[in-house]
């Protein structure tokens, strides 16, 4: 479970983690310009190009990149990165790894596109992953609506300024957020119907509800 | 006595005949209340047949529109599918809703079905056999019908549910919208026959059936019709995919069969109604409606074979229709007795044509002929140009005109070469008709080429018996004791089945065809276009009427 | 701005649940006008498991919540827990009436991220399975918008033309709805002898049909009354929101990742994309029906050039078990395919090991979802069903 600190201090320095650089003359090259300020560095996309953006510049470089044509919010996601020996992970969960070296952090990926040039861009916030919070999407992308709700379900990423940020898919009052790398699946939850309000009611105790 | 082809007046005298050979006279007043049970018990055997066979037939003509078999596995061509699910739905559990009106939820379908049932009572199904001979009959059936939107809105009222809620609410806006377009369109029948009596409507129609004088009338109300019995497109307080199942969301078990036993009970009495008030009720078909009929089916099952486009459909109705009208206006009377003669001598073809026999088949078959090949004639002529019309896209419709042709002139004359035999063949066939229900409808020819050889198997001996005894009040007496001529009997009720058969089919055919429309445009469409139709055709039948009474009033 | 929602207020007193929908006393006099009904989730015009709040006002949707979930497997989560070969059949589950193109957005990521080549066969083969899985796709839609409407005639027209369709792509990979047929690097099997005449009758058969259903719905006025004019999503809302695929082709963007970012080799292939500007229910039947007939198109010129014989999954890939052994490179790819409901990307991230640390899949039924709100904001109940029936979401997609 826990792997040697010297082995993860070998990871730090990841392999095959790159992207390529924008092509010179693209929407991309000029958001690398434009946002100059916002970006840390870049990013690990194999086949788009991705920078890295201050959590705190990220409704800025939005801005910017839909300003520049990106206007159409592919893809908005995130994943936990839990390097070896950091987080106590449950029982039969997955293997950290040692590739992705760091602190344990999530990471928010957006996959953006325009339609005139055709081109794509994707930026990735890093977060802690002790209670994340990264501005929204939103006023720029209102379909980032339903997307931001369900990496909130699913990854406990908070983004402030979202106008109705609850669960998506889970019940209100789940326990958890299932795609945490340690997420105990092993503790069942189960969820029944509140017969006044008609929302539903999740508990921990066997035999009430399904 | 001349043999009466229909009506109590028969009954009572084949029951006096039956009597009299037992050696018993009853008086006037037993006949009459003996026939009338057995009147009354034929339309409530022809009621509850009618009702099972049609919710087979129904999802039998569905399953052919949609390509597939439909009920095929309780009893023969699955047409004890309909009892196996009443006793279904007899033996499921009946659900009231713990927040129900529990009174109204129990009442509610009882306020459906009985104004349906009670509302068959003054439909003329032959001279003389109805149930109860209402003086102002028409306007009784519009009354008690317009009680039946109450048990939705009670039903949807009463079950504590959204759904059924909305379901009773629409019923209620849906019945103002049709309702009064209904009523003005059977007023203006009204004012042509001159009586609210449903017999004294249909005997005005003798010469002329309504739906000639009244063309948008029986548009507005067939189409009223439909709202009134709820199915596809204006089935809106049920709409299955909006709201779940509407006014009837929380029926189970029998009280939900219920609903559906007034809904199909309702088709057919649409259909009735509009027979009776516009085709003509339980009258023979006049020839030239049997001949425009065919032809028209001709033309457009031909069509649809050819792949053609079915919007040709309107326009040669019309042409056949107009064919067929000038065609029997000509009359060229001679030929048709000339053939029949010369097949099979001149005194069959002389009691064949005569005029003093009402029950007479062959005579309405032989007088179809002589306009038949005029009217074909003209349908080929409109064919052709409809075709030359569609030809730069469908060179595969040349041979059509000719076929139409063939089909037209060659159909009749095999029909009427054949007519002794078809003479008894049909009437055997009516009654393996009566039997098997709307099965012939569906299945097709060859049950009915089967069921005319084995109609003309039986009966060609008993034409020979009754061309040797010449004597057509005891064949009278025969055809009751032999079961197979009771249709003589039935011919006018037959008549009148067919074309409420007809148009139920047509009720089922939009069903299954048209997709739902929304409920504020129905009743844009009930408000600003069927009621001012209503009211003009009211006008044109006061014009009408005014010019049919030579100018009195 | 933003489809945001007010919550609804919970049901008033006296108000229970029965059978999923919710049942109050009818209302008092004095009390506020509107209603709040709960469309599903078990309803019949949700297509799925998907739930509904409305908000009426009379028979005027005021507002409407979709609440989500009721089909969600956790699909992304159990992906981390097999080997990558191990993911495939779960993305049959996602959009079922998809499968294939599912499988195919899954591999292509896997692929991409591992630097498969696919030999030239098997992109043939993956076409055909693709397009014959998109017009049986539409099929569906198209009959149970049909349903939707009231026109129940449509959904068995349909559905008798797909039973072809899913009997071939069986000859292709032996199931009939979960196909899990893509491998990385190719497709699981061959095609049987016969099956390119047998696809091409159906092909043939095909064309006729699609006229067919139009002269059912197409020029029928009652039709038209109903879908022209009806859940309006302008151009620049339909990019804002995401919405891809068919339903952004009707509001006028015109975009298919087939033609703009080829995958397999759909570069090969002569079509067109249909697009239409009016972005109602009416412009999305339209481009839909033509996408059918252009699926035609490309499967007539797929099996007429579909080289007799060929290595049908990349041999340095393998096939069995070689296959449950790859371990792709770290990385992070994003990928997308044309799914018959738009785009259907996947976020593929590998650390390197035989199983993927995260897969997340973008269903193109979430994005074309969720302007639904916004389009039907004001208009009637049928409204609601017409229009929720033409963004055609599979409620698998939805919530994976």
């Amino acid at each position: 479970m826990s792997a040697p600190p010297a082995a993860a201090a070998a990871a730090a320095k990841p392999s095959g983690l790159t992207t390529p650089a924008p092509a010179p003359g693209s929407l991309a090259e000029r958001f690398a310009q434009d946002a100059t300020e916002h970006i840390e560095g870049p990013g690990t996309q194999k086949n788009h190009p991705q920078f890295v953006v201050k959590p705190s510049a990220l409704p800025q470089a939005l801005h910017i990149a839909r300003r520049l044509g990106f206007d159409h919010l592919a893809d908005l996601t995130a994943y936990d990165i839990c390097p070896p020996g950091i987080i106590p992970l449950p029982p039969g969960a997955k293997e950290p790894t040692v590739v992705f070296g760091g602190a344990p952090r999530i990471e928010v990926v957006y996959n953006l596109f325009s339609y005139a040039r055709k081109e794509h861009l994707s930026l990735k916030v890093k977060l802690g992953r002790d209670a994340p919070e990264v501005g929204s999407a939103v006023p720029e992308f209102p379909g980032a609506d339903w997307l931001e709700r369900e990496v909130w379900d699913l990854l406990g990423v908070r983004f402030a300024g979202h106008p109705n940020l609850k669960r998506l898919l889970l019940p209100d009052g789940w326990a958890g957020h299932p795609l945490r790398k340690d997420y105990d699946r092993a503790k069942e939850q189960f969820v029944s119907l509140d017969e006044q309000t008609g929302e539903d009611v999740v508990s921990f105790e066997e035999g009430r509800g399904w | 006595m001349t043999l009466d082809a229909s009506g109590t007046g028969f009954i009572a005298y084949v029951l006096a005949k039956l009597a009299g050979l037992v050696g018993l006279h009853p008086s006037d007043m037993t006949l009459f209340v003996l026939s009338a049970i057995i009147l009354g018990l034929i339309i409530l055997i022809l009621v509850l047949t009618i009702v099972p066979g049609f919710v087979w037939g129904m999802r039998k003509i569905m399953a052919d529109i949609q390509s597939r078999e439909g009920p095929n596995r309780v009893g023969p061509f699955g047409i004890l599918q309909v009892l196996a699910d009443g006793v279904k739905m007899m033996t499921k559990e009946d659900i009231i809703p713990a927040r129900a009106d529990r009174f109204g939820f129990i009442l509610a379908p009882f306020v459906m079905i009985v104004p349906v049932l009670l509302a068959f009572a003054p439909l003329p199904w032959s001279g003389g056999v109805i149930l109860s001979n209402v003086g102002a009959g028409i306007l009784f059936i519009l009354a008690i019908g317009a009680i039946s939107p109450l048990g939705e809105v009670l039903a949807g009222w009463s079950s504590n549910n959204k759904y059924a809620m909305y379901g009773g609410l629409r019923a209620a806006a849906m019945d103002v919208s049709y309702e009064i377009p209904m009523i003005i369109s059977a007023l203006s029948v009204v004012f042509l026959a001159g009586t609210l009596n449903t017999e004294g409507i249909v005997a005005a129609q003798q010469p002329w059936w309504f739906f000639l004088l009244q063309p948008i009338g029986v548009v507005v109300f067939f189409i009223a019709a439909l709202a009134k019995i709820g199915v596809v497109p204006l089935d809106l307080p049920e709409s299955e995919s909006e709201l779940v199942a509407g006014y009837f969301t929380e029926y189970s078990g029998m009280r939900y069969g219920v609903f559906m036993l007034s809904l199909f009970a309702n088709i057919f009495l649409m259909s009735a109604i509009t027979v009776t008030l516009f085709f003509g009720g339980w009258g023979i078909m006049p020839p030239w409606a049997v001949a425009g009929v065919v032809l028209t089916f001709a033309a457009i099952l031909l069509a649809r074979r050819k792949g053609m486009s079915v919007n040709i459909a309107p326009p040669a109705i019309m042409g056949t229709m107009v064919g067929v009208v000038l065609a029997y206006g000509a009359g060229i009377h001679g030929i048709a007795q000339g053939v029949l003669a010369s097949a099979y001598g001149p005194d069959v073809a002389a009691h064949f044509f005569d005029g003093t026999n009402p029950g007479n088949f062959i005579a309405t078959l032989a007088a179809a002929y002589d306009f038949l090949v005029p009217a074909a004639i003209v349908a080929s002529i409109f064919s052709v140009i409809v075709v030359a019309a569609e030809r730069g896209t469908r060179r595969d419709m040349l041979p059509f005109p000719a076929v139409a042709l063939a089909m037209v002139i060659l159909v009749p004359t095999a029909l009427l070469l054949l007519a002794p035999f078809l003479y008894v063949g049909v009437q055997g066939g009516i009654i393996v008709f009566v039997l098997g229900g709307l099965k012939l409808l569906i299945l097709g020819v060859k049950p009915i080429v089967m069921v005319l050889v084995l109609g003309a198997l039986v009966g060609v001996p008993l034409f020979l018996l009754l061309q040797a005894t010449n004597d057509l009040i005891l064949a009278g007496v025969l055809a009751t004791l032999v079961p197979l001529f009771v249709p003589m009997l039935l011919i006018p009720i037959t008549s009148f089945l067919l074309k409420s058969l007809f148009f139920s089919f047509l009720v089922f055919w939009v069903w299954f065809t048209l997709p739902r429309v929304r409920v504020d445009q129905f009743l844009r469409i009930g408000w600003r276009t069927m009621f001012p139709l209503s009211l003009l055709t009211l006008t044109i039948a006061g014009v009408e009427a005014w010019i049919l009474r030579g100018g009195a009033l | 701005m933003v489809g945001r929602v007010e919550p609804l207020p919970a049901s008033r007193e006296g108000g229970t649940r029965m059978g999923g929908e919710e049942v109050t006393r009818v209302q008092a006099p004095g009390k506020p006008k509107t209603v709040n009904i709960n469309m599903g989730p078990q309803h019949p015009s949700t297509h799925g498991v998907l739930r509904l709040k409305v908000a009426l006002n009379g028979e005027i949707v005021e507002d409407v919540e979709c609440v989500l979930g009721y089909l969600h497997r956790g699909s992304e989560k159990l992906a981390e827990d097999g080997t990558y070969l191990q993911f495939i059949p779960y993305t049959d589950r996602m959009d079922y009436l998809a499968a294939m193109q599912n499988n195919m957005a899954y591999c292509l990521a896997v692929e991409t991220v591992a630097d498969i080549k696919v030999p030239e066969y098997a992109n043939y083969l993956r076409v055909i399975a693709q397009e014959i899985n998109r017009i049986a796709s539409h099929q569906v839609w198209l009959g149970t918008w049909g349903i939707d409407l009231g026109a129940l005639t449509m959904f068995f027209w349909c559905l008798r033309d797909r039973e072809e369709a899913l009997a071939l792509l069986e000859q292709m990979c032996g199931a009939r709805l979960t196909y899990s047929y893509m491998r990385f690097g190719g497709v699981k099997q061959d095609v049987p002898p016969g099956f390119r005449e047998r696809a091409l009758a159906w092909v043939r058969y095909m064309r006729p049909r699609i006229d067919e259903y139009e002269s059912l719905l197409t020029k029928n006025d009652i039709f038209l009354l109903r879908t022209k004019g009806i859940g309006n999503l302008p151009k620049h809302r339909a990019i804002g929101y995401g919405v891809t695929g068919p339903m952004a082709r009707g509001s006028g963007v015109d975009y298919d990742l087939r033609r703009d970012e080829p995958y397999c080799n759909y570069r090969a292939f002569d079509f067109d994309v249909p697009v239409r500007t009016d972005g109602d229910c009416y412009a999305r039947y339209e481009v839909r029906v033509e996408e059918m007939r252009q699926s035609c198109d490309i499967l007539e010129q797929a099996l007429t050039r579909l080289p007799e014989r060929g290595p049908y999954i990349a041999p340095e890939v393998g096939e069995r078990a070689k296959q449950n052994r790859l371990k792709p490179p770290a990385g992070e790819v994003y990928t997308r395919v044309e799914n018959p409901r738009g785009e259907l990307g996947v976020l593929l991230v590998s650390d390197g090991s035989n199983k993927p640390y995260r897969v997340k899949v973008r269903p193109a039924s979430l994005s074309n979802l969720q302007p639904l709100p916004e389009m039907v904001r004001g208009l009637k109940i049928p409204d609601l069903v017409a229009t929720l029936g033409s963004t055609d979401i599979t409620l698998g997609d939805v919530d994976r």
